[in-house]
């Protein structure tokens, strides 16, 4: 009788262990990929988590992180070939796809509508939008910040031809207004909450979350999406396990986001809530895609007259193999 | 373990899943309940959102008129009532709902903005132009945000689902969970249990099999504490004891054979014995009728002898008679003397002669059996010794009733005679003599009778004497006599089938006891 429970209890065990899913092993040499990211972006933590946690490695991916100042130069990266994947706003992607670029957005990491703001100098009598009527303005054409911008002006009854725009890179923008060069700037964080802490009482902020919302997507070529198609779901599944860890683990995500790209951890807590981190491909990036196109047609910021269909430029197959639940499009 | 504790264990574990069970489902049942109230809500809500879309862009992009604004703010009041009635749920629940509120928010602002936006009028063309870019900024973040709120409404319902799902599953796996254990648990029960019975009862037949075959030495191996090693306790002592008492019965047969056997050798030495006792019966038989006819011889030539002695002793007796009247005066002295010593000897022959033809007789005269009333017969005798007796001797007599016998009334008068005639003859010398004669003893066997007199009596060393023919234990000068008288009484008793004996102290009276057959008239035939 005793052997029989014994074998039972045998029995159960086995195959309770059977169903269990094994932690995922790799054996042999990892597949080499590289990305080109923005460094100093709260966007970007996705990818570091991922990193950092070995979730890459785990599957089996060895990845490279090239790091650069925006996100339109990370994109170029990518299309000059040098990097596999980048990531870059919405704006950014929107801009290279009108300009004819051949790239393919497999999923956004992040979406955030209070990234970006114009931050000006209250000195130079900027209180609101419509202050800003004749002032110098900083802003990385072409990007996010730009757009944004456009959206404050309109806010403020003022159209770009009512101020100066002032081509510069986030870099440049703190001692810009340090020594008065521009009257304000239009920029993402985290070189945002920089110059809003550089400026302390003296800046004021100019945001307005109904009029942007900004997508970080995750760009390839459309050949490398074809080609690599189990390499990318190799990533978005790494990223899927740093989206978890982010939502269970935030504080210590923080550390790690901060320790990554050398910042100070305050400055990484600040911003961390404005983001909504994770590989998703929702219907309103189509959205944002097409009225920033329509916006850069419209502003003339552009050669192009029409329309691209930008639904030519997401692919999802990887993400709906992945994580179907996050493809939101509407098709 | 106890049979009847593991059936106790058995039903409190049941007890204990169903208690366990119950509350676990009820709980599943309230969830999935809410979870599905969540769900209908939710739809509801995803319904809501896509007319407040319909709406939303019938008076955007269509009508523009305030009828449609109004039922668009209609819509969203409905809306908002039903965002503010989600609640609860899951953390990942909670915080849809929370995506859910801002972008709801987020709409109607955005809504409200467009409307603000449209209903102002603008005097130049720049006004109107930054006003149509707003709006259409606006609209596409109306857009983008009215589709993050079907998606999370979207979301909300998946959530619900999956929700219900899981409760549902979960009430499926607790079911199916407890139904599995409350089997494995019965089954196990049963398995033991039948394990344990096939075992026991298995031994048990085994046992009775082998005792019917008569193994009585074999036990039942027991290894457990159950009822059934109880009862298997029991059989063994049963068995013990059946072992017992079969040893018991078997010596006890063995013993009987034993004694069956003895028997038949006893009842062989007995028919042995008995051939052999028949054997000296017929040879003692054949002593008897030889005596006898000796005896008779004897007796016949006693007869003859004493018969043909008297003759010559009556002529011994008339001659010395005649002699001493013939030559009375002629003879001497000393010859007188010795003629008259010659005569008295010759007359003492002649008595003993008689008394010797006497018995005799009595040895060989047939008896005439009659009934015979003794006291009667005793008083006769009694007044006919007390007429005999000498002058101034003076016997008291006591007669005491005597039952009426059956014998020979001649013989029985003699021998009551001698026994009388002693009693009065040993005790006459006494200063007041008594002679009693009565029954002592009468049963359906035999009467004693008994004579007693307060006489001289005898010494009791030499009773055995006492019937014994010509046997005196006194002097012929003190008492005359014989020596026949009472060996001719043991004669009569004898041939009566009885017995007599005697009883004395010297100079203190003799007592003697016969005994006769108490027998009826058809049944006296008691002589040998």
């Amino acid at each position: 009788m005793n052997r029989l429970l014994r074998f039972l209890i045998v029995f159960i065990i086995c195959g309770v262990s059977a169903c269990q899913k094994p932690d995922k092993v790799t054996s042999g040499p990892r597949e080499k990929v590289s990305i080109a990211i923005v460094k100093a972006q709260p966007a970007s933590s996705i990818i570091y988590i991922a990193d950092k946690n070995g979730y890459f490695a785990e599957e089996g991916l060895d990845v490279t992180i090239q790091s650069h100042e925006y996100s339109k130069l990370a994109l170029k990266a990518m299309l000059d070939g040098t990097a596999d994947l980048s990531t870059a706003t919405e704006t950014v992607v929107m801009f290279a796809a009108i300009a004819g670029e051949k790239l393919t957005v497999i999923a956004t990491t992040a979406i955030s509508s209070r990234d970006v703001a114009v931050i000006a100098r209250k000195d130079r009598n900027i209180a609101s939008p419509k202050d800003l009527k004749g002032k110098r303005i900083g802003v990385p054409l072409g990007t996010s910040a730009d757009y944004l911008l456009g959206a404050i002006l309109t806010a403020g009854g003022l159209d770009r031809s009512d101020v100066t725009i002032v081509a510069m890179t986030p870099d440049e923008m703190p001692a810009a207004l340090k020594k008065g060069a521009v009257d304000a700037v239009s920029v993402w964080n985290y070189p945002l909450v920089q110059i809003k802490n550089m400026l302390g009482e003296q800046g004021v902020v100019l945001a307005d979350e109904m009029l942007y919302t900004e997508f970080l997507c995750l760009v390839t070529k459309p050949e490398y999406s074809k080609s690599h198609g189990a390499t990318l779901q190799k990533f978005l599944k790494a990223l899927v396990k740093a989206e978890t860890f982010m939502d269970n683990q935030p504080e210590e995500a923080k550390g790690i986001v901060a320790e990554s790209i050398a910042v100070d951890r305050e400055l990484v807590k600040q911003t961390w809530g404005l983001f909504h981190f994770g590989p998703e491909l929702n219907q309103g990036l189509m959205i944002a895609l097409e009225e920033e196109a329509r916006w850069a047609i419209r502003q003339k910021l552009t050669t192009a007259t029409e329309l691209p269909s930008f639904t030519d430029y997401v692919n999802p197959d990887a993400l709906n193999a992945v994580k179907p639940a996050a493809v939101k499009l509407i098709r | 373990m106890r049979i009847r504790t593991q059936l106790n264990l058995s039903s409190a574990i049941a007890a204990v899943i169903l208690v366990i069970m119950i509350p676990m489902i009820i709980w599943s049942l309230m969830e999935f309940r809410r979870a599905d109230e969540n769900l209908a809500q939710t739809v509801k809500m995803q319904k809501s959102i896509n007319e407040r879309i319909l709406l939303r862009d019938q008076y955007l992009f269509v009508t523009h008129t305030k009828g449609d604004k109004s039922l668009w703010y209609a819509k969203t009041d409905e809306l908002e009532k039903i965002i503010r009635s989600l609640n609860g749920g899951s953390s990942e629940y909670r915080e849809t709902i929370g995506h859910l509120k801002k972008s709801f928010e987020d709409n109607q602002t955005i809504y409200n903005r467009i409307v603000s936006v449209s209903e102002q009028q603008h005097d130049s063309e720049k006004g109107r132009g930054i006003a149509r870019e707003m709006v259409q900024r606006l609209t596409a973040q109306l857009l983008l945000k009215a589709n993050m709120l079907s998606e999370y409404a979207r979301e909300l319902v998946l959530i619900n689902q999956r929700q219900a799902m899981t409760s549902r599953n979960r009430i499926a796996a607790i079911l199916s969970f407890f139904i599995l254990l409350l089997t494995g648990v019965i089954l196990y029960n049963s398995i033991r249990l039948n394990s344990i019975l096939k075992k026991r009862l298995g031994l048990l037949s085994e046992s009775a099999e082998l005792i019917a075959q008569g193994h009585l030495n074999h036990r039942i191996t027991i290894d457990g504490t159950d009822e059934l090693c109880d009862l298997s306790r029991v059989f063994n002592s049963m068995q013990s004891k059946l072992q017992s008492s079969y040893g018991a019965l078997e010596d006890e047969i063995e013993e009987h054979k034993l004694s069956e056997e003895s028997l038949v050798a006893s009842e062989r030495t007995l028919r042995k014995n008995e051939e052999q006792i028949e054997g000296l019966n017929r040879e003692l038989r054949q002593q008897i009728i030889e005596m006898q006819e000796a005896n008779r011889e004897l007796e016949s030539f006693t007869y003859s002898v004493s018969h043909d002695l008297r003759a010559p002793l009556r002529h011994v007796v008339g001659f010395v008679e005649k002699l001493l009247k013939l030559e009375q005066g002629n003879l001497g002295e000393k010859s007188a003397h010795y003629l008259d010593v010659i005569a008295s000897s010759a007359r003492k022959m002649g008595t003993l002669i008689d008394d010797l033809l006497s018995f005799s007789r009595m040895g060989r005269t047939e008896m005439m059996q009659a009934q015979v009333k003794l006291d009667q017969l005793a008083r006769d005798i009694v007044e006919e010794i007390r007429a005999g007796l000498p002058e101034g001797v003076t016997i008291s007599w006591t007669i005491l009733p005597l039952p009426e016998i059956m014998g020979d009334k001649s013989m029985l008068r003699q021998a009551l005679l001698n026994l009388l005639s002693n009693a009065a003859k040993f005790s006459q010398h006494v200063s007041a003599p008594m002679i009693e004669i009565g029954c002592s003893e009468t049963n359906a066997t035999e009467n004693v009778y008994f004579v007693k007199d307060n006489g001289v009596g005898f010494d009791m060393h030499y009773a055995d004497k006492l019937f014994g023919l010509f046997q005196r234990l006194h002097s012929t000068e003190e008492f005359e006599g014989t020596g026949v008288g009472l060996a001719n009484v043991r004669r009569i008793i004898n041939r009566h089938g009885g017995r007599i004996w005697a009883e004395s102290r010297l100079n203190e009276g003799a007592t003697f006891f016969f005994a006769l057959p108490n027998i009826q008239k058809e049944d006296a035939d008691y002589e040998h």
